[in-house]
């Protein structure tokens, strides 16, 4: 971003922007990249390989560009918040007055899932505010999806046009975290469960899975799910409204598993993403942790109540919801 | 970790026929008196063939509260010195001490006791002429008494037979017999454990009962002075609530400069640990499993 931009702000910069080519897209990251290399800046990218091998044959010296495997960086929301985190604390105690950082979270028009990042997107505007960060979300306008750019355009406080412009986003929402893609609907959840529980206790509920999981997922992945189950129906026993619901549907190589009650689920928009506790050994960690293991995890809000949905195994074509 | 299958002291029952391998007087003696104390409040009639004087056995039963004296005196327990029974042949002869047994037990039922509750501490025999048919003796024995009201419990010492005779001996029997746990729930059993002295965690840990956990592991931990170890290669599940718990009591225990030892804790247990951050905690010591 150019200096007056800049101009004595020290908290979280967030701007998207959207390119139609590898032309645009060059317009739009290279200053970026560039400004920051010459500030003295650490400079980190999160792209595809593609992308990265581009951005590497535009740079006159790639090396003063740390570059990320954008899989391993974006397996979960939760997760990539947890990473991003760590990498710009330790710049900043190694001297660094900003981290610049761009990257390409993961939905359809690339490949990936989008279910959680819409949370992702707005949840940075709150778990950063005060780091010294600025990142540039650019996407494909070719390939996004009409929703991700709904919810991209409506959590992004700043938008960076092809002509590299900044601009205040007049359609930005704050930090309200209203902006949502529906979850699609898996479609083992259209059949009769494998496994049906009301109100059962945490234990009732890992017992029941395990019985139905052993075998169909490997013992990593069930023990996670285990935790997940557990975990999700503590909470809604403990914050959700009654009956809690279990349902488990085991197929030859994938586990899905619904805890729904009949409340609004979790009001606070970084439910899961991030922990939510002040004090060192005080409650809100169980549903992050949650979303830190190798498991789906959806948070899934409709009229009737609130879902946490864990699954795990072979990916399932998507259906709406 | 042996591979014999293990059974609680209390849980025996008549026709049982298990052994106690252990490596502390003090795990001897607390399964030795809870196996004895069992058999003199069901009325049966309890044999303890000794490896010493008996007045070592009468004594440790005294220390704790059996009250020995009373039921030696009424003849329903019989603490028999070496001299009387193991060593009473040599070299050692099977069929005499199986004949021995035959007629004890035909006493106690004539007696009018419920049933025969024997236990002997063979260590006595080790070096001795006819040692080596010890397990001809443990099969004839086991046979002889399968349709009687009949327990036994054989006991070996860790530090006076060889890690292969112990496994020997072991496999001569279905189970080996452990202490009763501290603490029980319907998911969760505590075990004491002796060298080094801490306790086994057997089962799950949830939400659902760490205020029910956490107030016995704070009576267990201000009844000894030194760190807190638990054995947690049992401990099949761990919920965040169960884990902050753990954290707590650590944080806790650095008041009084102790900590809390984790050992053997499971890599899928561990994990919430490392998330939440309590691995950093200065006096929480976690031992982990190897994946």
């Amino acid at each position: 971003m150019s200096a007056e931009v800049l101009d004595g702000f020290t908290g979280y910069f967030h701007e998207a922007g959207f390119y139609a080519s590898d032309a645009e897209f060059r317009a739009l990251i290279m200053p970026f990249v560039e400004e920051g290399i010459a500030a003295g800046e650490p400079v980190v990218i999160c792209y595809d390989e593609r992308k990265s091998d581009l951005l590497r044959s535009w740079l006159d010296d790639p090396s003063t560009v740390t570059f990320i495997k954008g899989g391993s960086m974006y397996a979960t929301p939760a997760r990539a918040i947890s990473a991003w985190q760590r990498l710009f604390e330790r710049h900043v105690a190694a001297g660094a007055r900003r981290v610049r950082l761009a990257g390409d979270v993961p939905h359809a028009g690339n490949g990936g899932r989008f279910e959680g990042w819409d949370r992702y997107e707005s949840a940075l505007n709150t778990v950063w505010d005060e780091c010294p960060v600025d990142s540039l979300c650019l996407y494909d306008a070719a390939t996004i999806p009409g929703p991700v750019r709904d919810v991209v355009e409506r959590t992004h406080p700043r938008i960076l046009t092809a002509d590299n412009t900044h601009t205040t986003n007049s359609r930005y929402e704050g930090r309200t975290g209203k902006a949502r893609v529906p979850v699609s609907a898996d479609p083992l959840e259209a059949t009769t469960p494998d496994v049906e529980l009301v109100n059962p206790s945490a234990a009732e509920a890992r017992h029941a899975l395990e019985r139905s999981g052993r075998g169909v997922v490997g013992d990593h992945t069930l023990g996670d799910l285990l935790f997940g189950i557990s975990e999700a129906v503590t909470n809604a026993r403990l914050h959700g409204v009654p009956p809690t619901i279990v349902r488990i549907w085991a197929t030859g190589d994938r586990l899905v598993a619904d805890i729904q009650d009949g409340g609004h689920g979790p009001a606070d928009p970084l439910a899961g993403l991030v922990p939510r506790s002040s004090a060192t050994f005080g409650t809100g960690l169980g549903l992050w942790v949650a979303h830190l293991l190798d498991i789906d995890a959806a948070l899934i809000y409709t009229a009737d109540g609130f879902s946490v949905r864990l699954r795990a195994g072979r990916d399932p074509a998507p259906v709406g919801r | 970790m042996t591979d014999v299958a293990q059974q609680t002291v209390g849980q025996m029952r008549a026709g049982d026929h298990y052994c106690l391998s252990f490596d502390a007087d003090a795990e001897q003696r607390d399964v030795v008196t809870s196996y004895v104390r069992n058999g003199l409040a069901h009325h049966e009639q309890v044999t303890y063939f000794a490896a010493s004087d008996p007045v070592t056995v009468l004594d440790f039963l005294r220390d704790s509260g059996v009250e020995p004296d009373r039921f030696a005196a009424s003849g329903q327990l019989r603490v028999m010195a070496p001299q009387e029974a193991f060593l009473a042949t040599r070299p050692f002869d099977p069929d005499a001490m199986v004949e021995q047994l035959r007629q004890t037990a035909d006493k106690a039922f004539a007696a009018g006791y419920q049933g025969l509750r024997v236990t002997g501490e063979p260590s006595v025999l080790r070096g001795r002429p006819g040692a080596d048919r010890w397990p001809e003796y443990e099969h004839k024995a086991a046979d002889d008494f399968t349709d009687r009201p009949v327990l036994a419990l054989c006991q070996y010492d860790r530090r006076v037979f060889t890690p292969a005779e112990i496994a020997e001996v072991e496999s001569l029997h279905t189970h080996t017999v452990v202490p009763n746990p501290l603490y029980q729930d319907g998911r969760l059993s505590i075990f004491r454990m002796f060298r080094p002295p801490g306790f086994r965690m057997v089962g799950e840990l949830d939400i659902a009962q760490v205020t029910a956990w956490l107030s016995w592991i704070h009576r267990a931990a201000s009844g000894t002075e030194d760190d807190v170890l638990l054995n947690l290669a049992e401990l099949r599940f761990i919920d965040v609530a169960g884990a902050r718990m753990l954290a707590l009591l650590s944080d806790q225990l650095t008041q009084h400069g102790r900590r809390l030892v984790l050992q053997e804790l499971q890599p899928a247990q561990c994990i919430v640990f490392h998330l939440a951050g309590w691995d950093e905690l200065p006096n929480l010591v976690l031992a982990e499993t190897p994946s």
